[in-house]
């Protein structure tokens, strides 16, 4: 099989999940901003921490939103999967209540905790401009 | 039923009876006899009463596992209000018919075992005591019940009420507690909140005779809310009627034996929690139920609760007819690492030195596979009480020994020494030592630290406060007496900050330091402190600690060895592709998670934990087989999302079934039926 029907074929076969090549943003480009993050924090502490334990690790009834077991599931997703599956099934005792705003700013914080560095733009609110970017768990390379 | 139940049990008495005096050949016979799931049905949650997960079926074998084809699917999105990401079912098949949980609100299924197509669907809308609920989500399973002319399905709640259930129809049974419902908030020997009560269980009913037993789960414990938390009690209900008939106080009231080993009487009135969150296992000729008990409120401080502090992290045997204790077992004196029993203890006729025992094996968080007689909770190979470190935070006082297995060795890596972490190139452990110098490292039962900014940050564990094994537990093969359990090593950073007193009032709770330099949050956290946090425990986005990070062991529980250990589960693509190992080649990793295994006549079948790229270029992960007195790998089979519940097997209609539920990402649950082609099932 060709290179290209490779690549075709990764996209068609992941849901939201982007091959590197066909993707030039990650969340490595500076995709939210520091203040941002804070609106997120304050909101994460509020209405995620008591299922997802501080700093979102993890705790026994709910996954780590950080991490590598969190990467590991998230490798190469776009972030407006990921903004989706948060903002229409999470907090899991009241779904649906964030908007796509604080969607966002909860994204933005999970970034931050990650050490993904923040950058001069908010995360954008709207689902196809975070389907431009993929999560991804390491800097790219030079 | 229950009749020819009771004939089968007293036979199974004389035969174990006439076993003790004669050779391992009738041992041997012992073992064909009774354990796994019987007549290539699925009946309990377990396989059997005993937690085997062990079914005799061999049609699906080792040269023809990777043909498995799709036998049907079932989405479960539509059985609640919304999708669910983490289906972790482990379905019952009798008669024909599967029975499983699913959906948000956890409701129950009847589906035609061959196709999949659903005969009915019964959901219980609880309103605001659902969405109060510690334990959401559609659990992990449901009891059958029979007197071979009625037939019942019972199950928990969200909102704790137990249901049965016709099984022909799904109607709620009449005669049973109201109108088919027994609200498990009342009767209960305490007072709580109807709605807000802090008490639930995802875990299966088990049910022995006409007795069904019931524990309880609550928030994770890390920052409780209250130190008088609900208390965790275990109780037996009639199947019939729902009437309670027994109960059983975890932490005993004063008065009552056990209440010696808490330092300050009160402290044992006030604590909660204490439940049996886990799935517990039943010997039906001994009577006795097993009750994996967790740890009173606080998971990782003590201060509250001075002592040994039973039955915290306890196996407790009880009579499943009176509720009566007959003997228990503490794991770890005095808690402070959430070192709760996680899964049913499995029940193994061994023989060890030519002496038959009844065991009971209980993989833990810890590592230890610990293996009692479990008529009498005494250890079958010594479990040694040894010194362990003091606990520096204030007010704490941790148990000056703990007891340690000598046999079979641990499944899982215990402690943490530099000699553990991230090898994959000299800069990757030297970024790993420069980030562990800021945390305390040290032998399994390390206490955890009150955290500095400055170090120590916190008390690196491993296993890490989820296992090691958790729920899933383990799997036996009765043939063999080999034990079979999944496990993760991870590293868990554990630290306490004094609390604030307004998310909690206990007066340490889990947390980091901050920076005391970095500007505070915007807002102030309402429990742990604002301002830079403490660096997640990864070194450029890898696990601090060298792979396998996630194995299947192999112990053979009539020797107490470890026989092979497998890392279990592909290198997952944020390690695969990462830039620091680009030139390198990483053997398979192993993934964590929590991967039920199942053990059949012929294989030993496990799904992966989590999505990878397939080698065709899918995102998904693998239904594996090994084989069972090797490790080695048989055969794989492609799911489009990871297993999230532990798989089981039937036969029907000549055909053999894999029933996994999977799930996870942006893949909502769902079951799905494997079984093999037509035309490769002629050998059978
Ligand atoms: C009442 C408990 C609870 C609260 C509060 C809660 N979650 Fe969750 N969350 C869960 C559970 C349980 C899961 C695992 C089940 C699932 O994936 O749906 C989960 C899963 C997730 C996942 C998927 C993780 C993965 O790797 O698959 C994300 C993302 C998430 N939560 C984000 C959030 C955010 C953001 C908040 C706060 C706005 C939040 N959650 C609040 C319980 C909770």
């Amino acid at each position: 099989m060709s290179r290209a029907g490779l690549a075709c074929l990764v996209v068609a076969g992941c849901v939201g999940a982007a091959s590197a090549q066909t993707l030039p943003r990650s969340v490595w480009n500076g995709v939210y901003t520091v203040d941002q993050a804070k609106k997120g924090e304050a909101l994460a502490v509020a209405q995620c921490v008591s299922c997802h334990g501080d700093g979102l690790r993890g705790g026994e009834a709910a996954p780590p939103l950080t991490g590598d077991l969190f990467n590991s599931t998230w490798e190469g997703v776009l972030l407006s999967d990921l903004a989706d599956r948060i903002r229409t099934t999470m907090p899991i005792d009241r779904p649906g209540t964030l908007s796509r705003p604080q969607t966002a700013d909860v994204l933005a914080y999970m970034l931050s905790l990650s050490k993904i560095p923040a950058g001069t733009l908010s995360l954008p609110a709207d689902a196809g401009a975070l389907a431009q970017i993929a999560y991804r768990s390491y800097p790219p390379q030079p | 039923m229950t009749k020819t139940h009771v004939k089968f049990a007293a036979v199974a008495a004389v035969v174990a009876a006439t076993v003790v005096m004669a050779s391992l050949a009738a041992v041997a016979q012992n073992r064909t006899f009774s354990p796994g799931a019987a007549n290539a049905e699925w009946k309990t949650y377990g396989g059997d009463l005993r937690s085997t997960r062990y079914s005799p079926l061999a049609q699906i074998n080792k040269d023809n596992f990777s043909k498995l084809e799709v036998a049907w699917r079932f989405k479960t999105d539509a059985l609640g209000p919304r999708p669910e990401f983490n289906l972790q079912s482990t379905p019952l098949m009798v008669g024909g018919v599967l029975y499983s949980t699913g959906g948000t609100r956890r409701a129950v299924v009847a589906l035609d075992a061959g196709t999949g197509e659903m005969r009915w669907m019964y959901s219980l809308n609880e309103g605001k005591r659902g969405e109060a609920a510690p334990r959401q989500l559609s659990g992990r399973g449901l009891a059958y019940w029979s007197d071979g002319r009625q037939e019942r399905i019972v199950y928990v709640t969200p909102g704790y009420q137990m249901i049965a259930l016709d099984a022909k129809t799904g109607r709620p049974v009449p005669g049973f507690g109201r109108n088919g419902i027994v609200d498990l908030k009342l009767n209960n020997d305490q007072e709580m909140d109807p709605v807000t009560g802090e008490i639930g269980l995802h875990a299966a009913p088990v049910i022995s005779g006409d007795v069904v037993i019931i524990g309880a789960a609550h928030l994770p414990g890390s920052i409780p809310s209250r130190r008088d938390n609900d208390n965790g009690y275990v109780r037996g209900f009639d199947v019939r009627t729902g009437k309670r008939l027994w109960i059983f106080h975890t932490i005993p009231r004063p008065g009552e034996p056990g209440i010696e080993t808490w330092e300050v009487e009160s402290a044992a009135e006030q604590s909660g929690n204490a439940g049996v969150w886990a799935q517990m296992s039943i010997d039906e000729e001994l009577g006795l139920v097993y009750l994996p008990v967790e740890l009173p409120t606080g998971d990782y401080y003590g201060g509250h609760r001075l002592g040994d502090g039973l039955y915290g992290e306890s196996i407790i045997a009880v009579e499943i007819k009176t509720g009566k204790k007959r003997w228990h077992y503490q794991l770890v004196h005095h808690g402070i690492w959430d070192s709760d029993i996680p899964c049913a203890p499995i029940l193994a006729d061994i023989v060890v030195d030519g002496r038959m025992i009844k065991a009971l094996a209980q993989p833990s968080k810890q590592g230890w596979v610990y293996v009692l007689d479990r008529a009498t909770g005494v250890p079958v190979w010594p479990i040694e009480e040894r010194a362990v470190e003091a606990s520096t935070v204030p007010g704490e006082k941790a148990s000056p020994t703990q007891p340690f297995v000598t046999k079979p060795p641990a499944f899982a890596k215990q402690g943490v020494t530099i000699d553990d972490l991230i090898d994959f190139t000299p800069a990757l452990r030297a970024e790993a030592v420069k980030l562990a110098a800021r945390y305390k490292l040290g032998p399994l039962y390390t206490p955890p630290v009150a955290s500095k900014w400055e170090g120590p940050l916190a008390t690196l564990m491993m296993p890490s406060t989820t296992g090691g094994a958790n729920w899933q537990g383990g799997a036996l093969d009765p043939e063999t007496n080999y034990l079979y359990v999944y496990s993760s090593n991870q590293i868990s950073d554990l630290a306490l900050i004094e609390s604030d007193g307004k998310r909690s009032d206990m007066r340490y709770v889990r947390g980091t330091a901050p920076n005391p330099a970095a500007p505070p949050a915007a807002l102030p956290a309402a429990g742990a402190a604002g301002g830079e946090a403490a660096p997640p425990v990864l070194v450029q986005g890898l696990p601090l600690v060298k792979p396998p990070y996630a194995t299947i062991s192999a112990l053979d529980i009539d020797k107490g060895d470890l026989v092979w250990q497998v890392a279990h589960g592909e290198t997952p693509d944020n390690i695969r592709n990462h830039p620091a190992l680009k030139g390198l080649t990483i053997p398979r990793t192993g993934r964590i998670g929590r991967i039920g295994v199942l053990a059949t006549k012929t294989l030993l079948i496990a799904g992966e934990a989590g999505f990878f790229t397939t080698p065709s270029g899918q995102r998904g992960a693998m239904l594996r087989a090994y084989d069972k007195a090797t490790g080695q790998e048989v055969g794989e089979v492609y799911m489009p999302a990871p297993q999230t519940g532990s798989p089981m097997t039937y036969m029907l209609n000549g055909r053999q079934y894999l029933i996994v539920s999977i799930s996870g990402g942006t893949y909502s649950g769902e079951l799905v039926a494997f079984r093999l082609p037509q035309d490769a099932t002629t050998t059978n």
